[in-house]
């Protein structure tokens, strides 16, 4: 299989990531939004790692992983203290900071 | 021929369970079309001989952070937010940017072959999971122990603004 043909399902999955992320309200699909975006990001190193033989390839997407674990860890603890304080999770209810 | 057959229908499986994460009304529709996604990308790294990666991206992804996601559904009761308004009001202009970075690139990416770098080819006998351990343990040592410490960090951070 050529790479680009995985660069292209890379591209497209960061653009249904980045897309679903500008367009909607709900707070949780925002984060599953990025979740998607981090997928495509993975799937562009592993078909470098694998095209030019490097392992590189292969452990920075096990770093990417878990940072994203870390990070969808805190970004849903905000949202449990968010909706504690604001009982909604539209984020265009979420302007009190806006000028 | 077989090969991209499979692939194409691979790669839709995955765009459409994207789509419908994005588009799709209940929020825990979208968590398990989400979780489709992720298992097909588990698969996308099958195909590319990444073993070790795919079962770490079906044990993390899909056995944690979508069980994360469900716990916090459960937990917002978000049976009360669905309305009828999904979308944020300029909708159509995001859409329409995100749109455009898609076919601008996509158009660069359609014939391209990347470079082939001159990398001697060696014929190594442990399998992938004992050439990512080593590689782990020897060159990247250092990411891996900060790795480490970030996640003790972000289960303290998790807890202190969970609790009441």
């Amino acid at each position: 299989m050529p790479t680009s043909y995985y660069l292209i399902l890379s591209l497209l999955l960061f653009g249904i990531g980045m897309a679903g992320m500008l367009i909607r309200r709900n707070i949780i699909i925002l984060l599953m939004c990025i979740e998607l975006m981090f997928n495509a990001a993975n799937i562009n190193f592993v078909a470098y790692g694998t095209q030019w033989a490097q392992l590189m390839g292969q452990v920075f997407p096990i770093f990417i992983i878990t940072i994203a674990a870390g990070e969808v860890a805190i970004g849903l603890a905000l949202l449990i203290a968010l909706y504690r304080n604001a009982t909604t999770i539209d984020i265009t209810e979420c302007n009190i900071l806006k000028w | 021929m077989i090969l991209t057959l499979l692939f194409s229908i691979l790669a839709l499986v995955i765009l459409g369970a994207a789509l419908m994460v994005i588009v799709t009304k209940h929020p825990v529709h979208s968590i398990i079309y989400l979780l489709l996604a992720l298992a097909g990308v588990a698969i996308i790294f099958l195909t590319l001989e990444a073993e070790f990666l795919a079962a770490v991206q079906i044990l993390v992804y899909a056995g944690g952070i979508v069980v994360l996601f469900l716990f916090v559904i459960m937990f917002a009761e978000v049976d009360e937010q669905i309305g009828e308004i999904r979308y944020r009001p300029y909708w159509i202009l995001s859409g329409f940017w995100a749109l455009l970075l898609i076919l601008s690139m996509g158009y660069v990416f359609m014939g391209w072959t990347p470079p082939a770098l001159p990398t001697a080819e060696e014929a190594s006998e442990l399998t992938n999971t004992q050439q990512i351990g080593v590689a782990l343990y020897n060159d990247y040592l250092i990411p891996f122990e900060i790795v480490s410490v970030l996640l003790l960090a972000a289960m303290i951070g998790a807890i202190t603004l969970a609790k009441k």
